[in-house]
């Protein structure tokens, strides 16, 4: 039988969804939402995609890695073990295609990869993301299925926020991806979902063999937003999913991740105008974020118990507070205080103490002058789009650090003579506790997937502030 | 075949445990902490000479070979139950009654558990409890993700019950009184919170995979160490991993403390 490589990326589409991919750092999540205007949606027309079932202990997160071995590629828990079975013998995992797009140069792409990463030598940094991906969707088959809904939807997919020239490129390249990702699924079949990986043999062979990919049209591909584009700006999904346009209001958007802080200003139309723009100019990123936290309270806890960071006999207990770090965190700022074993004994950080300490202060302030930026495009804006009244700049945090104090601070202690107030991102009132529960780590995914997409907001220019 | 090679309830276990999971399984994790069959040296040295198993080592993971399925199907079809092993007659039962039914499917045990027979023709269902089917898995899937971290601490709290324990042990070696009422009632206290924890934990599919004081083969997925043994080297589990099953498979939800023993 002739392998028609084009099927799935020539296969007719639904056009009652929409999904989204969002490529995480550590976990990469996909979902589904209707394709109706954001008012008009419910919970039920939500649909996050249980693409890490069988793979990691929440069934919505895929772990962002694969792991090379001698013999084949391997994908989800299966790398994520072997991989933490061969560090300590000077091998490494290929882990988030995301930070690999934002970090390294576009001709590093089609380079061939250490052998840390690549024993077999064969492989660039665009072919194992393309596996990558081509995993990812055929998971995503999966458990559209699995729920009952029509796959494949047109696709979205997104992306931090990326200097000009690098968002030109990268959209280029992740549409790229996903073509060869889809001709990879015909080649492998369910080969890629096998326990024991694929073998290099097989992956090699079916790169040889596959066609270029150019035959289905971008816009039957992906549900392109009114600029064409096909990846959707993390903050700008993030207010997507949060912001309900009920009347004009002008919302500045703090994404508190693990890698980055993304921030940027929406406008809603005026009332009977269901609309989310974005101000033009209002996207900032921090390359600082909730990890950077992390890594302070694993040094302090270490302090606390007598140990240097960078002695042997550290290496240890750094290991391990780095495996609950997470944890670790969320009681410091919960309750006040983080008590951990270390060792034989027991030590405890104090949450002033540690709000005190010097860099964890400058990430403080670095937050707050980022934001501040933000903010700034925001009042331009209040001031440019008159509305009934003096309009309240809203604030909303999001994402896994929201809830951080120096987060909150930042929000509260926001320096402009404008009138602002703090608000919690809206979810589903009709949503049940478990659908609360899970949306946070989500929204980026259930976001890039909803039908209006903000459009950016004409260039704003400095108005004199009206007496 | 079954004549030929008696083994004991152990080794038998052993060979069913591999058949009815059809892939690999660890000595340790799985057969012996799983499974609960006190599989030694002696029995692995055994069913490898008889050639009944495939064994990889750092850590001891067994498979079942040609042989061993020969065997097992083998004993699926036999009549009677072995004698002097109690217990056994309920297996027998249980296996018997499995290998009716393959065979009247037509379906091959090895295909079956390894989960590659081809599907047993089902009845059509109706659209409608086709959607109920997929909302229910639905459901499932958010609660299971809603869960998620609150299993997270859990599993730690968990971990550190024997912590606990041990630092109230060296309170009550240096107490005044060797009955310190105190101490007596902090060690009550303290039983009726863990008794509780306990249980959330086991509802919550979640549970220590090693016994703190006991050996282990060295896996880095299960432990941290801070005096890096080699893997498959046999340590002191200093503080159990938790792990949680899920969706057919085990994950490591808090990583344990190996130390090394000493040479």
């Amino acid at each position: 039988m002739v392998l028609d490589w084009f099927r799935r990326l020539s296969q007719k589409r639904t056009t009652d969804w929409i999904a989204c991919i969002d490529f995480g750092t550590a976990y990469s999540k996909a979902a589904m939402v209707l394709a109706e205007n954001t008012t008009d949606l419910m919970a039920d027309d939500i649909k996050p995609l249980p693409i890490g079932d069988g793979e990691s202990r929440s069934d919505y997160l895929l772990p962002s890695l694969l792991f090379l071995t001698d013999e084949a590629v391997l994908f989800g828990k299966r790398a994520d073990e072997t991989a933490q079975r061969n560090e300590r013998h000077g091998r490494s995992v290929f882990a988030s295609p995301k930070q690999y797009l934002s970090t390294h140069a576009p001709e590093h792409l089609d380079e061939k990869l250490d052998s840390e990463i690549d024993p077999t030598g064969t492989y660039t940094a665009r072919q194992l993301i393309a596996l990558y991906l081509a995993y990812l969707l055929k998971r995503a088959e999966h458990a559209a299925e699995e729920i009952g809904l029509d796959w494949p939807p047109k696709l979205r997919i997104a992306r931090p926020a990326w200097s000009k020239e690098r968002a030109e490129w990268g959209e280029e390249i992740l549409r790229h991806l996903v073509r060869q990702a889809f001709l990879l699924i015909e080649g492998l079949g369910d080969d890629l979902l096998a326990e024991q990986g694929v073998s290099h043999e097989r992956v090699r062979a079916v790169f040889y063999e596959m066609p270029e990919p150019n035959l289905a049209d971008d816009d039957d591909l992906f549900h392109l937003a009114a600029d064409g584009t096909a990846t959707v700006m993390e903050a700008t999904a993030v207010a997507t999913g949060s912001i309900r346009p009920t009347r004009r209001r002008i919302v500045v958007v703090a994404d508190i991740g693990g890698g980055t802080s993304d921030f940027g200003a929406f406008m809603t139309g005026l009332p009977g105008h269901k609309v989310v723009s974005e101000i033009r100019g209002s996207s900032h990123v921090l390359r600082q974020a909730g990890d950077v936290l992390d890594m302070h309270v694993r040094r302090m806890m270490l302090s606390n118990a007598g140990l240097l960071q960078d002695d042997p006999a550290a290496r240890g207990p750094a290991a391990r507070l780095r495996g609950r770090q997470r944890n670790l965190k969320e009681r410091l700022f919960q309750t006040g205080e983080v008590v951990e074993e270390i060792g034989d004994h027991f030590f405890s950080l104090k949450l002033d103490d540690f709000l005190s300490d010097p860099r964890v202060q400058d990430f403080a302030k670095r937050l707050n002058e980022t934001f501040q930026q933000a903010l700034d495009s925001a009042v331009l804006a209040a001031r440019e789009f008159p509305s009934q009244g003096k309009v309240t700049i809203e604030f909303m945090a999001t994402g896994g650090g929201a809830s951080l104090p120096m987060v909150q601070d930042m929000m509260r202690q926001a320096k402009t003579d404008w009138p602002t107030k703090m608000v919690e991102p809206e979810l589903f009132q009709d949503a049940n506790e478990d659908v609360r529960t899970v949306y946070p780590q989500l929204v980026v995914a259930i976001g890039g997937a909803m039908k209006d997409l903000p459009k950016q907001t004409a260039p704003l220019t400095a108005v004199p502030l009206a007496s | 075949m079954t004549t030929e090679i008696e083994l004991t309830p152990t080794e038998r276990g052993v060979l069913f445990a591999l058949m009815a999971t059809g892939a690999p399984l660890r000595e340790a994790a799985d057969l012996r902490q799983r499974y609960r069959l006190g599989m030694t040296a002696i029995h692995r040295r055994r069913l490898n000479q008889f050639g009944l198993i495939k064994t990889q080592k750092s850590p001891f993971t067994h498979s079942l070979s040609e042989l061993g399925w020969r065997w097992v199907e083998a004993e699926m079809r036999r009549p009677d139950v072995p004698k002097g092993q109690t217990g056994q007659g309920a297996l027998q039962a249980v296996i018997g009654g499995l290998e009716r039914i393959l065979s009247d499917q037509g379906t091959n045990p090895r295909a079956f558990f390894a989960g590659t027979a081809p599907a047993v023709p089902q009845p059509e269902i109706s659209e409608t409890a086709a959607r109920i089917s997929a909302s229910e898995r639905e459901q499932q899937h958010l609660e299971n993700a809603a869960w998620n971290d609150s299993e997270e601490a859990l599993a730690f709290a968990l971990q550190d019950v024997p912590s606990f324990d041990r630092v109230l042990a060296r309170a009550e070696a240096t107490a005044q009184t060797p009955t310190d009422r105190a101490l007596q009632q902090v060690r009550l206290a303290s039983k009726a919170v863990f008794q509780n924890l306990q249980i959330a934990c086991a509802k919550r599919h979640l549970h220590t995979a090693f016994d703190p004081g006991t050996d282990a083969p060295f896996d880095p997925v299960y432990f941290d160490s801070y005096d890096d043994p080699d893997d498959g080297e046999i340590i002191i589990v200093r503080k159990p991993p938790v792990v949680k099953s899920h969706s057919g498979k085990e994950f490591v939800v808090a990583k344990g403390v190996a130390e090394r023993k000493e040479v």
